[in-house]
């Protein structure tokens, strides 16, 4: 158990609440509870047990400053060691990590929350632009997502039917939003061009979480379990000091590290999992992660191909949001690993137009 | 900058900007405030949760940290308590949902609801102001039926009894 | 996994108070390059950056990725901490974790704020519940006074005695090059004279708006040593909160649970049984005067009850057996992202005999503490021996 490469940390049980585009029947810590309970009877454990968490959540989506308070009592917060990243919950997980891994700490909840319906996306993605220079314009993600498929296209690896169809797989695969055809995608209304309002997955309302331990403290629970072998983040410029928006070296150095902490090649993968809020920015992680480019890239999103499983969950586009997607991935990842055995990745991103990329590596033996 | 750079730098210079975000939030209160509120504003009753364990917690909540346990069990409690702490506030603050200055001096703390184990805070009648200390027995002053929307603010302030 | 021996061998600190010839980022640098500038030190030194701020305060949304280059964080890890009050802490626990996991060996974090940039009071007002606190809530001032006139209920503190750590906060801040409210001729007079800003607290029994940053190298044993001549050994780390809502603690300040709780795991750790004899020196997170007393209570300086005691005898001035604060506490600067760091970096000083002015002789071990949000409590043990080799635990 030890002796493999990568750490000693185990998932043992997982929950999510019920996705949807305005969970108006419950507040924060209901929504949370709706994944954490779940999360906790999954793993043979209860809230005493708990040591502590670490929780991803962002103070402007809540409008509220330190926005874990609405989760504390109910992650093992209460007395507990609680501590928040505002980041995807992929790189909460490799904070959790270090925390067991250092044994300080031997159970461990990840939680990741996000209440998208309760804000206005517009004026809170415009606080993450330059005070100085850049608000005054009036930008938000979109735009900046838009220079990215520009440059991207103009690339000439990939077009716009490809990001539809992208959309159209992840739908495919969602257990919480409507089927849409590659067509619907490129037939909504435009919103900065060249995107479409279809190309960005919908603003919901979910929460995700996970309960880790320590090997001896999972073995002793004898829950079916998924080894966390690595995890890694790097983080690039901010967007505007970005003259190739359309690449992302960041993903490629996150993974490559990851592997090598594990031993591993590519091609020992049976599954991957990408997530970004824009469908194009799929293309770039896909093929700065060595999956191919245009239409080859575009068959594996669809399940075609030959290699790893890609984006089997759905994910992000197909039914999570921001700070949860990493851990949706992850979740779903577990479910399946837990049952079949195999080695998976999960990425997600952080910061506008895909600046930091987290990546996970996760590993079952059945 | 060094420390010297700083100190030469002369403020008149520096290039402040001023800018203005006006940040709009739809916060969904959620079942276990819903059942609080309603109570509250139909009944003026005062609504709390309570786990296996006896732990009786306002607001009420789905799990209580204390125990671990769910909170399952809806009690009411008060709408008496005492002051678990208190103050008078003499520095004006902007009410938030009105954004208009609170009158100050005003009376500010922590009721404990008779048959809770935790407090909440609210606004505290300040007309004797030495009557407010920590332990004093209070009453909510409820506003009348129909002012009532199924907020805090339905009950007015808590006035020190005895 | 046994943990890797983990030390803070650089802190830096920038010139705290009212910077409006530096941006955020500028700030931010100031406290990193004095840092690294301490050790000869670049960023290609650094494996991973932990940064914390409440970025609320200043109003940037994901600022840590806004401030990439500034934080010296392209192409590396970069966690962004957002713990409240005690961010800077969380944030140097961060950095212990990160190393004592053998995952990095030497890990930059720095906390930052600029509070002369945003609403510092509607920032915290949104620190409460939405639904259940914010309405009504008097910012930061009510809180704390309320839950001083639950403490006088339960100790018998006088007004005297916690103006005495307003005094004790500004004038040792003299000491102190990094600064920001710096008070030479402070008296308790002078202090209970002061606006009655919410009773029982006094202007000047309150911590004051700050700008400023603090930076920190934690580095792993392998590389500790030949970077510091003495540094700073962590001993022990623990967090702990209270439950979600702010009325929730009944006795909150009196009784802060959070901070036994934390201290408790921390002194089995670090085998402290008598922290007044075993600590030569504390840098305590008290955001008021009142909280002091407190904290000397629950952190077992003395009994509970004894807080205004312990004051009134001197123990905790810098020449007494317990120096509270030497740099001057939150009382003196307060830039909310930078102010736990600073406990954890003031204390780190003192241990590696950095501290010039306000260095208290011979400092084996010192304890830093974190406070913020409801009752949310870092707390982080130093020494200058090498923790022995930590036994697993069951």
């Amino acid at each position: 158990m030890a002796t493999a490469p990568g750490t000693d940390t185990w998932i043992i049980g997982c929950g999510e609440a019920r996705t949807a585009v305005r969970r108006d029947d419950v507040s924060i810590t209901e929504l949370a509870w709706e994944a954490v309970a779940p999360a906790l009877t999954d793993a043979g454990t209860s809230l005493p047990e708990i040591e502590g968490a670490v929780t991803a959540s962002q103070d402007f989506w809540d409008g509220r400053t330190i926005s874990s308070m609405s989760v504390n009592e109910l992650v093992g917060g209460a007395f507990g060691s609680e501590a928040k990243v505002a980041a995807d919950a992929c790189l909460g997980l490799g904070y959790a990590l270090a925390r067991v891994e250092d044994a300080d700490q031997h159970l461990n909840l990840v939680v990741a929350h996000a209440k998208e319906s309760q804000g206005d996306m517009h004026t809170i993605e415009l606080a993450a632009f330059d005070p100085y220079f850049q608000r005054a314009l009036g930008p938000d993600e979109t735009v900046v997502a838009a220079f990215q498929a520009q440059l991207l296209y103009a690339q000439g690896l990939f077009e716009p039917s490809h990001a539809a169809r992208v959309v159209a797989a992840a739908r495919a695969r969602s257990s919480s939003l409507d089927p849409l055809s590659a067509q619907d995608v490129l037939d909504s209304a435009p919103t900065a061009d060249p995107l479409r309002e279809l190309d960005r997955a919908p603003l919901l309302d979910c929460a995700s979480a996970i309960v880790i331990a320590g090997g001896e403290h999972a073995a002793r629970l004898a829950r079916p379990r998924v080894r966390i072998v690595a995890a890694a983040s790097r983080t690039g410029a901010y967007w505007s000091q970005r003259p190739e928006l359309h690449t992302a070296p960041q993903a490629r150095a996150a993974a490559e590290e990851a592997l090598s902490i594990a031993g591993w090649e590519a091609s020992d993968l049976d599954a991957i999992e990408i997530n970004a809020p824009y469908a194009h920015q799929h293309l770039i992680v896909g093929h700065a992660l060595g999956l191919g480019s245009g239409e080859e890239l575009v068959r594996r999103f669809e399940g075609g191909g030959e290699g790893p499983a890609v984006n089997a969950s759905g994910g992000w586009l197909g039914g999570s949001a921001g700070s949860v997607a990493g851990l949706h991935s992850v979740v779903s990842v577990f479910k399946r690993l837990r049952e079949s055995g195999g080695r998976a990745l999960a990425h997600s991103t952080t910061g506008i137009g895909t600046q930091s990329h987290h990546v996970v590596l996760l590993e079952a033996s059945v | 900058m060094s420390t010297g750079q700083a100190a030469a730098f002369n403020r008149e210079q520096a290039i402040r900007i001023e800018q203005q975000i006006t940040l709009q939030y739809r916060f969904a209160a959620g079942h276990h405030a819903t059942r609080f509120f309603t109570a509250l504003r139909d009944e003026g009753k005062i609504l709390a949760t309570r786990d296996a364990d006896g732990n009786v917690m306002v607001p009420p909540r789905p799990v209580c940290g204390l125990s671990g346990l769910p909170m399952t069990e809806w009690v009411e409690v008060g709408p008496d308590g005492v002051l678990a702490g208190c103050t008078i506030v003499y520095v004006p603050f902007i009410d938030p949902m009105t954004g208009v200055q609170r009158p100050v001096p005003y009376g500010f703390g922590l009721v404990r609801f008779t048959g809770a184990d935790t407090s909440i805070y609210h606004l505290l009648d300040a007309t004797e102001p030495e009557q407010i200390g920590v332990g004093r027995r209070v009453e909510a002053v409820f506003k009348p039926r129909e002012e009532r929307t199924g907020s805090l603010a339905d009950i007015k302030h808590f006035r020190v009894v005895d | 996994m046994s943990p890797v021996r983990t030390a803070i061998v650089a802190t830096g600190q920038s010139d705290h108070g009212r910077r409006f010839d530096a941006s955020m980022g500028e700030i931010a640098r100031e406290a990193i390059d004095r840092c690294l500038a301490s050790r000869g030190l670049s960023f290609d030194d650094i494996d991973a950056v932990v940064a914390g701020n409440m970025e609320m305060f200043e109003g940037i949304y994901l600022v840590d990725q806004y401030l990439v280059g500034a934080l010296g964080a392209l192409d590396k890890p970069l966690y962004k901490m957002n713990t409240g009050g005690t961010v800077g802490a969380s944030t140097a626990l961060a950095c212990y974790h990160l190393v004592a996991s053998g995952r990095h060996q030497r890990v930059l974090g720095v906390g930052f704020q600029k509070q002369t940039e945003g609403s510092t009071q509607s920032a915290i007002t949104t620190v409460g519940d939405p639904v259940w606190e914010r309405a009504i809530m008097a910012g930061a001032i009510g809180n704390f006074a309320s839950m001083a006139s639950t403490y006088i209920a339960e100790s018998g503190v006088t007004p005297e005695q916690a103006a005495k750590v307003a005094v004790k906060a500004r004038r040792n801040a003299c000491l102190n090059p990094h600064a920001h409210l710096k008070l030479p001729n402070i008296t308790v007079e002078e202090v209970l004279e002061s606006e009655m800003l919410a009773y029982p607290i006094h202007r000047l029994d309150m911590c004051p708006s700050s700008d400023g940053a603090c930076a920190i190298v934690m580095a792993a044993e392998s590389v500790a040593a030949s970077l510091a001549e003495h540094p700073a050994w962590v001993h022990a780390v623990a967090t702990s909160h209270d439950q979600q809502y702010m009325g929730d603690s009944p006795k909150r300040l009196a009784v802060m649970r959070s901070l036994q709780a934390a201290t408790k795991k921390a002194y089995g750790l670090a085998g402290i049984t008598s922290p007044r004899r075993d600590f030569d020196v504390a840098e305590l997170y008290e955001p008021a005067s009142y909280a002091e007393l407190a904290w000397y209570e629950n952190v077992g300086l003395c009994p509970m009850g004894d807080g205004g005691k312990l004051i009134d005898e001197g123990a905790t001035l810098i020449d007494g057996d317990i120096p509270v604060n030497p740099s001057g506490g939150v009382l003196s600067t307060n830039p909310v992202g930078a102010t736990a760091m600073i406990r954890v970096a003031e204390a780190a000083m003192q241990v590696m005999g950095e501290a010039g002015e306000h260095q208290i002789p011979e400092v084996q071990r010192a304890l830093a503490t974190g406070y913020g949000g409801n009752a949310w409590t870092d707390v982080m043990i130093l020494s200058r021996e090498l923790p022995a080799t930590a036994e697993v635990e069951a």
